[in-house]
């Protein structure tokens, strides 16, 4: 008799159709019991409630909240909105970044001429507002194709940038005003009609062409600071991963030693400023365990080679950096103690170890006239066990 | 459109790709429920982005269990005395088990002691917000929402972000929003960097700080921030943007659950995720008549009469404000079992 299972399997297209019905049945019955999150907003609907009759502080509200999602970007031709205004100002168009800003202070120029046709023709405070904006950007045109390096007054982003106060009071440092929008709003709107609608419609435009200006100056200026930013810190990651995981490997003390050195040594390290730091390229060696194969002359034949631990008393290891970010080639040299259970000789013997890229290392041992060579790989890295075999081999003695 | 990213930061103990989910379902959920939440796009304006920076302190703890073997033989073999070699041995048994004093305890340490693990993490963070910033439309801003060990971090990246910063310009625009809950940046504090002489706190435009807003959030039943709690002084930050109300401290009293240190315990309260949602959009966001709902619904749905036992519990858990670093070690074992 076909079971459900011989069934899936002998008519896999009837079961997946069941099986579909039922999960989008149940789906659907997910969807309509459970609460959906409120859609939010369109722009259009956002400007709309702007230009709407709700109550003034909601129509705040919403002019703000269009304001912070680039729901005004239109209204500033000259500036164009989002992605165009990266495309239009790369820098794979221009020779330098002096060309570039010298393009993106023709645009400041341009809304500088708008605001000040606003300027003209409207009554204070809002006139006041425009024209201590159109002031700030020819300030920032000017500052853009200036040689020192802009990023402050009016080529700083948030010169441009609003911020609603937990009062309620706006502050747009391009306005130069702590009175927004009380003044223009507060008469205006006291009852809806024709007079409210056009001092929303102002705000609407003084905050299209301040995101206008916070968006030239975030192309223009701050995005160069932060790529060269984030090269900075792409290699220092790199490295610092690098030396925790493909340097040799640490033991407690030996992070502790290594970080006090790092710390006592820091402006070497460290941009100036408390800034970030790029991580040294070497290590001391401290107290440092491994296992090696031991090589024994003294031994008879067939026991010559035999497992063993070794303890790095006092070493160091260096090398350079690779253009990746990685550790380069390394070099190192320890003293170093090893423990090797063989019959007639004594168990710890001394000699002094090579390294070579964090992985391999040579050495020599001697104990009581007998000579050992031994080879030591970086086993830690593919089996723990058989570093528990061997202590338990000690614990047995 | 242009973004607003909120960069969520954990804080000690084990945390994988992923962690920040549920965390971000719950602001999510707590502002869908919001009357004008249809005035942003949770989502789409606001972006929730996962840092983590964990993986330094788990590499080196697994290689610490991997290699300690060795030494305890060798050292047993050169002589060391064997009260010591046994000692040596639950060292290397309790490094190598994931209880809470490894995965927490810890990081702690390693943070705050070991010089170059700090810096390998602020660079890791550091470059985690750089990277999503530059990869956003132009004109996005950037918040931080940190928990417990996370607040040092997000303090000690934030002071180095803006290294060289000039009347309130530095290589990076300066943060919307910090949140700090269960503060431990002074808790933590390093002798280079004094927590309230940092760059870390909020400014005015032109001014020097690298953040416009700072919400700092601490619960009065979690003992983990209350040793050198965060507590600044009264011209920290400037008067004139405290006027502004740039920087505002909660304390929160209410237990909705049994760890008042979580990062959920925080924001499930409307006193820390009201203020913080106000941050993020507006004041006008979430009206007083509505903030005052939530409140309501909230204290009932967690009557504090049946938690006086916890209470009780955590109260004998609260470490002397400047108790010394024994004591506090004891605290993190008294509260997280062990």
């Amino acid at each position: 008799m076909p079971t459900l299972a011989n069934d899936c399997r002998n008519n896999p297209g009837r079961a997946y159709s069941a099986g579909r019905l039922l999960g989008l049945g149940l789906l659907l019955a997910l969807a309509w019991l459970l609460p959906q999150p409120a859609q939010a907003m369109d722009c259009d609907t956002l400007v709309e409630l702007a230009r709407g009759t709700a109550p003034t502080e909601t129509r705040l509200t919403a002019v703000n909240s269009a304001y912070r999602q680039g729901c005004l970007d239109h209204r500033v031709s000259a500036v164009p909105a989002a992605d165009a205004l990266d495309a239009m100002l790369h820098r794979d168009r221009f020779e330098s970044v002096a060309g570039m800003r010298v393009a993106a202070a023709d645009l400041a120029r341009q809304v500088a001429a708008k605001a000040q046709e606003r300027a003209q023709a409207l009554e204070p405070p809002a006139g006041e507002w425009f024209a201590a904006m159109a002031d700030g950007m020819r300030a920032a045109a000017t500052g853009l194709t200036d040689a020192h390096q802009p990023g402050t007054g009016a080529t700083a982003i948030d010169y441009w940038e609003l911020h609603v106060e937990a009062d309620g009071r706006w502050r747009l440092p391009a306005t130069e005003s702590d009175a927004l929008p009380g003044d223009a709003v507060d008469t205006a709107c006291e009852t809806p009609g024709p007079d409210c609608d056009a001092a929303m419609d102002t705000l609407l435009d003084l905050l299209a062409q301040a995101r206008a200006m916070e968006r030239l100056v975030d192309v223009a200026v701050q995005r160069i600071k932060l790529a060269e930013l984030q090269t900075r810190l792409t290699r220092y990651d790199r490295q610092w991963t690098a030396y925790f995981t493909e340097a040799r490997s640490q033991m407690p003390w030996e992070l502790a030693f290594n970080a006090w050195r790092f710390r006592a040594n820091r402006e070497q390290y460290c941009e100036p400023d408390g800034g970030f730091c790029a991580p040294p390229a070497h290590q001391w060696i401290l107290l440092h365990p491994g296992i090696a194969l031991e090589y024994l002359e003294g031994q008879p034949s067939g026991a010559r080679v035999e497992e063993a631990l070794t303890l790095e008393i006092i070493g160091f290891n260096r090398w350079s950096w690779g253009d990746d970010g990685g550790t380069g080639r390394a070099f190192g040299a320890s003293i170093v103690a090893t423990a090797t259970d063989r019959a007639g000789t004594p168990v710890v013997g001394m000699g002094v170890m090579a390294h070579l890229n964090h992985r391999f290392s040579l050495g020599v041992t001697h104990r009581s006239g007998d000579t050992g060579v031994f080879l030591s790989y970086d086993f830690w890295r593919t089996s723990q066990r058989r570093a528990e075999e061997l202590q338990a081999r000690f614990a047995e003695r | 459109m242009s973004a607003h990213l909120i960069f969520l930061v954990h804080g000690m103990g084990i945390h994988q790709e992923g962690w920040s989910k549920a965390v971000e379902q719950q602001l999510a959920d707590q502002y869908h429920d919001l009357e004008w939440s249809q005035l942003y796009s949770w989502g789409e304006h606001f972006r929730p982005v996962e840092v983590r920076y964990d993986d330094a302190f788990e590499a080196i703890r697994t290689r610490w269990q991997r290699d300690s073997p060795a030494v305890v033989t060798m050292l047993r073999e050169a002589g060391l005395a064997a009260r010591a070699t046994r000692k040596l041995e639950r060292l290397r048994e309790r490094l190598g088990t994931d209880g809470v004093l490894q995965t927490h305890v810890l990081d702690v340490l390693m943070y705050r002691f070991v010089t170059t693990v700090r810096e390998a993490v602020k660079v890791s963070v550091a470059r985690q917000i750089v990277d999503a910033l530059a990869a956003a439309p132009a004109g996005s801003c950037w918040s931080v929402i940190a928990h417990s060990l996370g607040t040092a971090v997000t303090h000690d990246t934030l002071h180095a972000l803006g290294a060289g910063q000039v009347d309130g310009a530095a290589a990076i625009r300066r943060a919307h929003l910090v949140v700090m809950l269960a503060n431990v940046s002074r808790t933590l504090q390093q002798e280079a960097v004094k927590t309230y002489a940092s760059r870390c706190c909020p400014a005015l435009p032109g001014g020097d700080g690298m953040t416009a807003h700072y919400l700092n959030v601490r619960h009065g039943w979690d003992p983990i921030p209350a040793r050198w709690p965060f507590s600044p002084h009264d011209q920290w930050p400037d008067a004139d943007t405290r006027d502004a109300g740039r920087y505002l401290d909660v304390r929160l009293t209410r237990l909705s659950g049994v760890n008042p240190h979580g990062f959920d315990h925080h924001l499930r309260d409307p006193g820390c995720f009201v203020p913080l949602l106000r941050f993020l959009g507006s004041p006008g966001l979430i009206p007083e008549q509505e903030a005052r709902a939530l409140d309501k619904a909230f204290a009932r749905e967690h009557p504090q009469g049946p938690r006086d036992a916890l209470r009780r519990r955590l109260e004998r858990m609260m470490p002397a404000p400047t108790g010394d670093w024994g004591q506090y070690l004891e605290v993190f074992r008294a509260y997280f079992g062990e």
